[in-house]
């Protein structure tokens, strides 16, 4: 018998999980397709597809043909059931390494932040060398289940051992029960949809029309102008003939958005706000992120890109109305900054994931509310506010579009490639709000 | 015992054929009240209304599961030949219920029904019926109180004897308060409803049914509506007490537009009202005791 510590090779330090010290976990760089509307170009996709191609793209685009990954962490908020094994599904269709292991991971529309960030942290903890962090969602692919009822129903049918059992079961059926029931996008504690959520707190935050269409346009304008000089060519890999976000609206104007009628807070009469324009659409679409070791990433020639430094997840009391549905990322950012010792003004660029244009402008405004920072997070002084000319200066998901889960790995890749862009030790901060009033902010820095 | 949906629907038969020829004059109530001993609720009835409002802990039942299971002896009562209203086209206002300690499925309940509180109302006359459930005695212990409810019911039009009519009360006006909750009530959410608790008044089942009884189209239950107002949030251990009045109808389907405010610790206040003509439809409080 020999002993556990015979299996490291001994000239590599020891893992911090095993009392050696803490290492960085690095940004090689990410692949995704371009994001679609929902049931358009995508629409014979599955997730599983989506997810497939996204990878192969990442493999393609870093020669890891063959490479068994130490783990691939990716997840979607709106699956089948059959879907279970998801990711690990999607890996065995890959040209990866049969023998890379793969998980799910949930969290709504922080799926990617949480997948990478839990892979970054055990690279950080030596757990792991090399590891693929994404996301995929499509509505078109969307679920339809039967009503409780009509399972109820079925499931009786199913445990049924007699023809007489079974006839009894099948006599309880009813036309009615075939009507199927597509999943919603509303909250299911409170029945409100998140856009009706938001319309309140954009509202509470006296959030203007012109503000959110403002925000709205710059978003049109950066993703078309990063287009224009090839940000995004080694960030996207073509799908079903898709080489472009097809929700990106470059010529688009303020009189244009601003002629929209509310989509959401209808009740709110002419205090309604929230508009198709300033509001993301429904999309398909999958990111993919690829991190390692240093030393991983030195031993292929791979490039690092930026450092994965933390993230923090938080969650509100949203059910009654004591805080907005989408404003979790607020209350985790402070954490974050704390725990870092910095403040919101020590970043080169900002990537607060546009759900609303309404959630981007009411977090921006609770940061800079001297009451909010000091009732509700229990600060001193107010966070402050943020250089604007540094906000999502690639675009973000109004202009890109927001596939839930794909989310995260689309800010990851393109931050981390700002970040290096701009050169080592620049910041950047990532804001991504999520249903069920969470939400999760972190920290990269540039290489 | 006579299972208490006969009773019921023997009740609703009674008081088709009392509705036509009582009294509309009333003096007084029945002294007496109406018991049922060791009615059980079962687990199948706390199967279907699980179906409709979510889990439920069979040993720690709901409070308005516990109402569906113990008013049809309030019914027994009001159909009774010498009560002093008719039991058709009441219109319930409001009830209030203290819930001292936990109700468990399949276990035996004493149940008791009395009406109290004949009163003149700008419409009519209204009652109380209070409905109290204790645990059965067994050896070695004495019935214990675990629910009491009292139902306040308006009989419109018709008037108390010697009585003065109330002037009407002004309508307040009503301010939305900031929506927390929407609740989309599908065209079966009465027949399901009725499924659970037996109560099929035609009002809540079709909308032709309703309209020819009177309604602008078919209605939720109000018990309904409280049972939505407290799903999930009813305190493990009970000890809580609610209240709930109705003010206009919620019409089938429709989509109700919900506030949960919380005043203090103890407190959760609810509203429900129409979002278009902003009429509100029921006001609820809830009090938890903190402990």
């Amino acid at each position: 018998m020999t002993s556990a510590s015979s299996n490291t090779s001994k000239n590599s330090p020891k893992a911090a999980i095993a009392g050696g010290e803490l290492r960085p976990a690095v940004i090689v760089g990410g692949n995704r397709t371009p994001f679609v509307r929902s049931h358009g170009k995508y629409a014979t996709a599955s997730n599983k597809d989506l997810l497939t191609a996204t990878l192969d793209g990442l493999v393609a685009r870093f020669g890891l043909q063959g490479e068994q990954i130490g783990e691939v962490a990716a997840g979607a908020v709106i699956k089948h059931s059959k879907d279970f094994n998801l990711t690990r599904e999607a890996v065995l269709g890959t040209a990866l390494d049969p023998r890379t292991p793969a998980h799910e991971v949930q969290i709504a529309c922080a799926t990617g932040m949480e997948a990478i960030g839990g892979l970054a942290n055990k690279i950080r903890l030596g757990q792991l060398d090399s590891a693929i962090g994404g996301g995929v969602d499509s509505i078109s692919d969307a679920p339809l289940v039967f009503s409780d009822a009509a399972r109820a129903v079925l499931m009786e049918l199913n445990r049924a051992k007699s023809t007489k059992a079974k006839l009894t079961a099948l006599s309880k059926f009813r036309p009615g029960h075939l009507a199927p029931q597509a999943p919603g996008t509303g909250e299911p504690r409170t029945g409100m949809s998140m856009g009706d959520h938001q319309a309140r707190t954009t509202l509470k935050w006296e959030i203007t029309r012109e503000a959110q269409d403002q925000l709205a346009l710059d978003s049109h304008k950066n993703l078309a102008a990063a287009y224009d000089r090839g940000f995004f060519d080694d960030l996207i890999t073509p799908f079903r003939g898709v080489s472009r976000d097809n929700n990106l609206r470059p010529d688009s104007t303020l009189e244009k958005l601003g002629s929209l009628k509310p989509a959401f807070g209808k009740d709110l009469g002419e205090k309604a706000t929230m508009t198709a324009g300033n509001s993301t659409p429904l999309t398909d679409g999958a990111s993919v992120v690829l991190l390692g070791s240093e030393e991983w990433a030195s031993e292929r020639g791979l490039p690092v890109l930026a450092e994965f430094v933390d993230f923090e997840t938080g969650a509100v009391d949203f059910v009654d109305g004591d805080e907005g549905l989408l404003m979790a990322p607020a209350y985790a950012l402070p954490r974050l900054l704390e725990r870092q010792g910095m403040s919101l003004q020590d970043f080169d660029y900002y990537e607060i994931h546009e759900a609303f244009a309404g959630t981007v402008l009411s977090t921006l405004k609770a940061w800079e509310d001297e009451e909010f920072c000091r009732t509700r997070l229990g600060l001193d002084a107010p966070l402050g506010s943020i250089d604007r000319a540094k906000l999502n200066v690639n675009g973000s998901s109004l202009a890109a579009g927001h596939p839930f889960a794909a989310t995260g790995g689309r800010i990851v890749a393109s931050l981390a490639k700002m970040l290096h862009e701009k050169g080592t030790g620049s910041l950047g901060l990532i804001s991504v709000c999520a249903a069920g009033g969470q939400g999760i902010v972190a920290i990269l820095r540039g290489r | 015992m006579t299972p208490l949906i006969t009773t019921y629907r023997s009740a609703v038969t009674q008081t088709v054929r009392d509705a036509v020829t009582r009294r509309r004059r009333p003096r007084q109530l029945p002294g007496h009240a109406v018991v049922v001993h060791g009615h059980r609720i079962s687990q199948n009835q706390v199967e279907d209304y699980a179906q409709l409002f979510g889990a439920v802990d069979p040993q720690d039942l709901p409070s308005v599961l516990v109402h569906v299971a113990a008013f049809p002896a309030a019914m027994e009562l009001m159909a009774e030949p010498d009560f002093p209203l008719p039991l058709m086209g009441m219109v319930h206002l409001e009830n209030r219920v203290q819930h001292h300690l936990p109700v468990p499925a399949e276990t035996d309940l004493e149940i008791m029904a009395t009406a109290t509180d004949l009163a003149a109302h700008p419409s009519g006359t209204t009652v109380d019926l209070v409905v109290t459930v204790h645990r059965s005695a067994d050896e070695g212990s004495e019935t214990q109180l675990l629910w009491e409810g009292t139902s306040t019911y308006l009989a419109k039009g018709v008037r108390l004897q010697d009585a003065e009519r109330p002037p009407k009360a002004a309508h307040p006006d009503f301010t939305p308060p900031e929506v927390t909750a929407q609740w989309r009530l599908s065209g079966s959410t009465g027949r399901e409803y009725a499924a659970v608790s037996g109560d099929y008044n035609p009002i809540h089942l079709h909308p032709l049914t309703a309209k020819a009884l009177g309604m602008k189209g078919m209605i939720a239950h109000g018990m309904y509506l409280a049972g939505r107002m407290l799903a999930g949030r009813e305190p493990v251990g009970a000890g809580h007490s609610w209240s709930i009045s109705f003010a206009t109808p919620v019409v089938l389907p429709g989509t109700v537009q919900v506030s949960y405010a919380h005043p203090d610790a103890q407190r959760t206040e609810v509203t429900g009202w129409n979002g278009r003509s902003s009429k509100p439809h029921f006001t609820g409080v809830l009090e938890i005791p903190v402990r």
